[in-house]
């Protein structure tokens, strides 16, 4: 999706490589680099203490465009950007080869803590205006400091406990439930009970016939999880003092873009939130808003494909033993 | 007073709200130590993670400041809580440690600071649970050791002494993202500290204007900020044993390098433009009463 600015953008792809890591000066193992997921998986060099990885990238850019349009003083530039570490560094990148531009970035080990997004600009001067944004990287990369097993961008952690462990002091009150969704730490989380019996066999190995149920248990608990982590988002957008809805930064923000256009698809994503907030501020429409979260969610859950699928292995199943 | 844990440790945000009971919101309670430490994970065992002298300035600010003095103690605290608790930015990102400071190492602080004062309209008042367990630019201290970081210049604390002077910059500015951009968060205090731009409404339109203008040029083009250089950030810890933070005086930052005075300047007339066309609340009213007073009419471009 492009914004609208007035003044001409690149309309061509822009592309991010990235072509080589080093760590501390040490060639980081390829296979710690997949460019099919962009991500580079630091957590895995097996290296506790680390100081610097450098990045090699290689931008590229639509040729004739940017040759054929009205921008000068042209700069390519690749950033690193973490919000919980609220650090964003800038390389401007030069030429080679006439269709790419090369550089590198360096991610610190002391300025970065989780993920790290990789990504890039172009500015130009347009219309007697320097540093323009003119164009941005379509699919920017990820550098995962920290996650145990690589996850995908805007997907949400899992991870199984016993609710009634003492170690697990915030769970105690849901001891019975098969799912906690978590929403006050830096990032949100699912908690799954192993103490529901038959919950962990079912999600982990389910076989052939147990599928159909697994999918649907979970996209039930997925849909669920968005549902809290959308109506947490919500709470946390503020109010201008010109009666404009702020969006709530962190991943509460990424929430509130994923599923507000499901939402209120006719709006475009800043009027949705405003319709949503002025809602919950206003105490009318929530049940119809609470329905329209819940589509959004169920449709991120993929929840109708799943129930789908469940119910027609139920029928041929029980068609099959009449 | 007694039970101040002797090291920092980090508090799950999990553990942390669970806590926040209405009686710690109203300041009648304290958070229950047993507790929280049982569920906190310790920190190594170095120097840096004493709770002594970080209780000790608390102490000094609450000596030295009355509880009206709000925003005077944030711009006395703001740069030596950031000289006094060396951490790098990946610690800092950590809210277990400031769910620690803020529930176990100095919930009086917390109160002293965040408690308002009742009103007819909240009798009982209560503190907002963010100041406990929240973002880092809600959080008590967090917030201050943030804007300390985001708004020193180099070694240089006096542009964040500016930044805490006005809750504005904390309450706002601080959470933008444009201010990750160091001559950016230069600018924009350069601006207040001539008094180009002056209290909370004509701050708040700054802002805005920046932000705005941000989101289609990239002041990083520019106005060009040195490359990081975390080394002499990394001496400036390890130093931490034996330097000594001055209560009278403004104590060094780490002397990880200055903005580029050129890049600054270009950036704080850019803004300078932006904000004569931005709208602020009341100053429509301002400009006829100064026209009245017959000082009316200011010659910026």
């Amino acid at each position: 999706m492009r914004r609208l600015v007035p003044y001409p953008v690149l309309a061509g792809e822009i592309a991010l490589d990235i072509t080589e890591v080093r760590l501390d000066g040490v060639p980081l193992d390829y296979r710690m680099v997949a460019p099919s997921k962009r991500t580079v998986a630091l957590h895995r060099a097996e290296r506790e203490k680390w100081g610097e990885a450098r990045l090699s990238v290689r931008l590229r850019t639509p040729v004739e465009e940017l040759r054929n349009g009205d921008w000068r003083e042209v700069l390519p530039q690749v950033i690193a950007f973490e919000r919980r570490t609220n650090t964003r560094d800038v390389v401007v990148l030069k030429e080679r080869d006439g269709d790419s531009w090369v550089g590198e970035i360096t991610v610190f080990a002391d300025r970065h803590l989780g993920r790290v997004q990789i990504g890039g600009q172009i500015t130009a001067t347009v219309g007697g205006v320097p540093g323009r944004i003119i164009g941005g990287v379509d699919a920017p990369w990820t550098v995962d400091l920290q996650a145990t097993t690589p996850t995908r961008e805007n997907s949400i952690k899992v991870t199984w406990a016993d609710f009634s462990d003492e170690a697990n002091p915030h769970l105690h009150d849901y001891r019975q439930d098969p799912w906690y969704v978590e929403t006050t730490g830096q990032e949100p989380l699912i908690y799954l009970n192993r103490k529901v019996e038959g919950l962990e066999e079912i999600l982990k190995h389910a076989r052939a016939p147990e599928r159909e149920v697994r999918e649907a248990i979970a996209s039930e608990i997925a849909k669920d999880a968005w549902v809290t982590l959308f109506n947490d988002a919500l709470f946390a957008a503020e109010i201008d003092e010109d009666e404009r809805a702020e969006w709530p930064g962190g991943w509460r923000e990424g929430v509130l873009k994923k599923l507000l256009p499901g939402a209120f698809p006719d709006l475009s994503p800043r009027e949705a939130l405003q319709e949503a907030v002025a809602r919950c501020r206003s105490g009318e429409g929530g049940g119809d808003l609470q329905n329209r979260i819940r589509r959004s969610a169920a449709l991120q859950a993929r929840q109708y494909r799943n129930i789908g699928a469940l119910i027609r292995s139920t029928r041929r199943a029980s068609e099959e033993t009449r | 007073m007694s039970t101040t844990p002797k090291r920092f440790a980090l508090l799950p945000d999990e553990i942390a709200v669970k806590h926040l009971t209405s009686g710690i919101l109203r300041g009648d309670e304290r958070p229950p130590a047993a507790a929280l430490d049982q569920a906190s994970k310790e920190l190594p065992d170095e120097a840096r993670w004493e709770t002594e002298r970080v209780r000790d300035l608390l102490n000094e600010a609450m000596a030295r400041f009355e509880e009206d003095a709000a925003t005077a103690a944030d711009a006395w605290l703001a740069p030596r809580l950031h000289s006094t608790l060396r951490i790098t930015r990946r610690e800092a990102a950590e809210s277990g440690l400031w769910n620690h400071l803020a529930l176990r190492v100095a919930p009086d602080y917390v109160r002293r600071r965040h408690l308002a004062k009742p009103t007819e309209k909240k009798p009982v008042p209560t503190i907002n649970a963010k100041r406990f367990c929240g973002p880092f630019h809600t959080q008590a201290f967090a917030r201050l050791w943030w804007a300390a970081e985001l708004f020193r210049d180099g070694f240089d604390y006096r542009p964040v002494v500016t930044a805490c002077k006005d809750q504005d910059v904390l309450n706002s500015i601080l959470r933008f993202e444009t201010v990750l951009h160091r001559p950016t968060a230069q600018a924009i205090i350069s601006l207040i500290s001539k008094g180009a731009v002056q209290g909370g409404r004509e701050i708040n339109a700054l802002g805005k204007a920046v932000n705005s203008a941000g989101s289609t040029i990239a002041f990083e083009a520019i106005a060009p900020d040195s490359s990081p250089d975390p080394a002499p950030y990394h001496d400036w810890i390890a130093a931490g044993d034996e330097d000594f933070t001055p209560y009278d005086r403004l104590p060094d930052g780490p002397d990880d390098g200055r903005t580029y005075p050129d890049s600054v300047a270009a950036l704080a007339s850019l803004f300078e433009r932006l904000f004569a066309e931005a709208p602020v609340r009341g100053r429509e009213k301002d400009k006829e009463k100064e026209d009245e007073e017959g000082e009316g009419g200011s010659t910026t471009a």
